[in-house]
């Protein structure tokens, strides 16, 4: 247990009720972006746990990753602040569900989610005609990386092996969920309901 | 025309779209590569396996000697300097005791009559019940 880990430990348990402001920003937050908002979060806790039960395809890490379904769902409903919210806490109340809380797994998963969000949110707002199946895999390789990049300061330098493959995977990935959120994207009761 | 404006439009963003996944992609294979072809880093500790079984993970900042007991006798290992070694073997070619002491990230030793290897790792080294 070096002293990095446990500063950055700290830094980040800090970091994290601050969090919750961020969805109160302002006066006027309505009940019902909040209750929407924790909706979509919970989807994403119960894709995310439930898919981390399945066998990774080939390598480790090689997953559908479909909470993102959730958090894309966010982003392009409501907006940046709404989907860095059910980001963080995503990553965060999976691994606390799994075991892995500040453990490699943690780090990995919570490095993965947040850059491939900043990446998402990124290209889908200055990049307004991105298409969702180009932000999604631009997400699914953020999200690969990362999470290679956070092994790899655990395991050693073996770990970069993997990136090929995994990067490879990330487009089916990433196409993926961009299907599923498009096909939901489109239905209006969800719309109406997420909006309401 | 407002059609031909926006099918142009959508056209280019594809494009250009392809061409950010594409340099994404590659710039990760090359980071990959980098990684892939840059000088092993030394290794902190080495795991010793016995016919597919892993049953020491050694760190070798530790200066140690020890026994494993194989098929085909006892095998004697040696850690010193960051560096592992076989000491003394029971195999008729002796080509683990020639290897010598490995330092480096990946680098094995295996004995084969014994169905031994010992495997170089490195990055920070988590204590396992073996």
């Amino acid at each position: 247990m070096n002293v990095y880990l446990i500063l950055a430990s700290i830094l980040f348990l800090l970091g994290l009720p601050p969090l919750f402001s961020l969805l109160f920003e302002g006066g006027d937050f309505g009940a019902r972006r909040v209750a929407r908002v924790g909706v979509m979060l919970a989807l994403a806790l119960v894709l995310g746990y439930m898919e981390s039960f399945l066998p990774e395809l080939f390598l480790p890490g090689m997953r559908l990753g479909l909470a993102n379904v959730a958090i894309l769902m966010i982003l392009y409903v409501y907006g940046f602040k709404e989907g860095l919210f059910v980001a963080v806490l995503k990553a965060v109340l999976v691994s606390m569900l799994r075991g892995n809380f500040l453990a490699m797994g943690g780090w990995m998963a919570f490095a993965g989610t947040l850059l491939s969000f900043l990446g998402m949110a990124l290209l889908h707002f200055l990049f307004k005609r991105a298409s969702i199946f180009a932000v999604s895999i631009f997400g699914a390789l953020l999200h690969v990386s990362a999470q290679v990049a956070v092994s790899y300061l655990y395991l050693g330098q073996g770990v970069w092996g993997y990136l090929p493959y995994l990067a490879l995977f990330s487009f089916a990935s990433g196409a993926a969920v961009a299907l599923l959120c498009s096909l939901l994207l489109r239905h209006k009761a969800l719309l109406s309901y997420l909006k309401a | 025309m407002p059609a031909r404006d926006s099918s142009k439009k959508n056209k280019r963003a594809r494009i250009i779209e392809a061409i950010l996944l594409g340099t994404t992609f590659l710039s990760l294979l090359g980071v990959s590569l980098f990684f892939a072809f840059a000088p092993k880093e030394t290794a902190t500790y080495a795991d010793v396996v016995l016919k597919g079984t892993m049953i020491h993970r050694l760190s070798l900042k530790e200066e140690q000697e020890l026994m494993v007991q194989t098929d085909i006798g006892d095998v004697e290992i040696s850690v010193k300097d960051g560096g592992i070694a076989v000491l003394t073997s029971p195999c008729p070619n002796k080509s683990c005791i020639h290897m010598g002491y490995k330092h480096k990230v990946g680098e094995t030793i295996i004995c084969a009559p014994a169905s031994l290897s010992i495997h170089l790792l490195g990055g920070e080294m988590t204590e396992v019940v073996v």
